[in-house]
């Protein structure tokens, strides 16, 4: 079976069943843990692979890790302390700063900067391959214009 | 200039001047109201100037009317906007009391010692709370109807469907919105070959 990048943590599915991240998110290394989320964001997970762009399902789960890990942390450095009573122990006893924030948010830039959409444009085919079912790119001045991540 | 007529009035006839009206929060309710649309508005509150009566004016009776009012979601005051509207979700603000005391400040609204009319209200803000409670996102929509979009807590409960919205109400940080938008470019290259 072939992989890009870095696995991603364990809880980073869409079969995730728990509100908040496992306990081994706020510990400092360690599988699933957040410098685990970082490594595996520094190998770029949105790569191109067998020079093909990252399609929905790998955009989709990558933002889901990402986004998982952006709500744990605001929950932890930016929920009043009255609320976070509600929260289980290791969200309230954790170590994560807004120093670790930060760096979510500036590897979710880079990663934005390392993805470039470009736009190509192909001469309108008639029945070719491109206007078969379940193309979706879109018709622009007469040529079909696609969005292509790469 | 109607507060000081008022309390001209009042010295004129030699009442009392209950204190505790002086107090900043029912400042806050004087100015912000407008006391034209408090008594029959539907949602708008009684106002300051309602509760400035005291007891043995014969008023007593008026006032415990607006207070359940109150009570049933009639003559709450109005709530603050945006951000701070959203921590308050689920309190309703107003005044529930007998005689015009003032009630302490809670994270519900105000309440002072117990009647049923206090219970009532609690009632209230628990309904309100279920509504707009964790993981529902309330929007309004055309002509002022609310839109309640469930938006689940855990992924596993999330449909394919709502994953966009899912993903998109997990973080507001820019970047990750920007990386959000992804998934329309992503949606147009999926199935096709380059």
């Amino acid at each position: 079976m072939n992989a890009v990048g870095r696995p991603a943590p364990d809880w980073g599915h869409w079969g995730y069943g728990e509100e908040h991240l496992p306990a081994t998110f706020h510990e400092t290394t360690g599988p699933g843990s957040l410098s685990h989320v970082m490594s595996w964001l520094k190998g770029n997970p949105l790569a191109l692979f067998d020079d093909q762009p990252a399609g929905y399902c790998r955009v989709e789960k990558t933002l889901l890790v990402l986004g998982l890990t952006l709500r744990e942390l605001e929950r932890v450095l930016f929920t009043d302390e009255e609320n976070s009573q509600n929260y289980p122990a290791h969200i309230q006893n954790s170590k994560l700063t807004i120093a670790d924030w930060d760096k979510v948010r500036v590897g979710c830039q880079e990663l934005l900067n390392s993805v470039h959409i470009q736009d190509e444009e192909t001469p309108k085919s008639d029945g070719g391959v491109n206007a078969k079912a379940g193309d979706s790119a879109s018709m622009v001045g007469g040529k079909e214009k696609k969005r292509v991540i790469r | 200039m109607a507060f000081l007529s008022h309390w001209y009035k009042r010295q004129e006839a030699g009442k009392t001047w209950p204190l505790k009206f002086l107090k900043p929060q029912r400042q806050v309710f004087q100015e912000d109201e407008d006391p034209a649309d408090g008594r029959d508005g539907g949602g708008e509150g009684f106002t300051a100037e309602d509760d400035d009566h005291d007891e043995g004016d014969g008023d007593e009776e008026h006032l415990k009317s607006q207070t359940r009012r109150a009570a049933k979601g009639k003559g709450v005051a109005k709530h603050g906007r945006a951000s701070r509207a959203k921590k308050n979700e689920g309190g309703v603000e107003g005044f529930n009391g007998d005689g015009g005391s003032e009630g302490e400040p809670t994270a519900d609204g105000y309440h002072d010692g117990g009647d049923s009319d206090e219970e009532e209200e609690e009632a209230v803000s628990r309904g309100r709370q279920g509504a707009n409670g964790k993981g529902k996102s309330v929007n309004e929509g055309v002509g002022g109807k609310e839109d309640i979009i469930e938006v689940p807590t855990t992924p596993a409960q999330v449909e394919p469907p709502l994953r966009k919205l899912f993903l998109k109400s997990l973080s507001s940080d820019k970047g990750y919105k920007m990386l959000v938008k992804l998934l329309d470019t992503a949606n147009v290259s999926f199935g096709v070959l380059i």
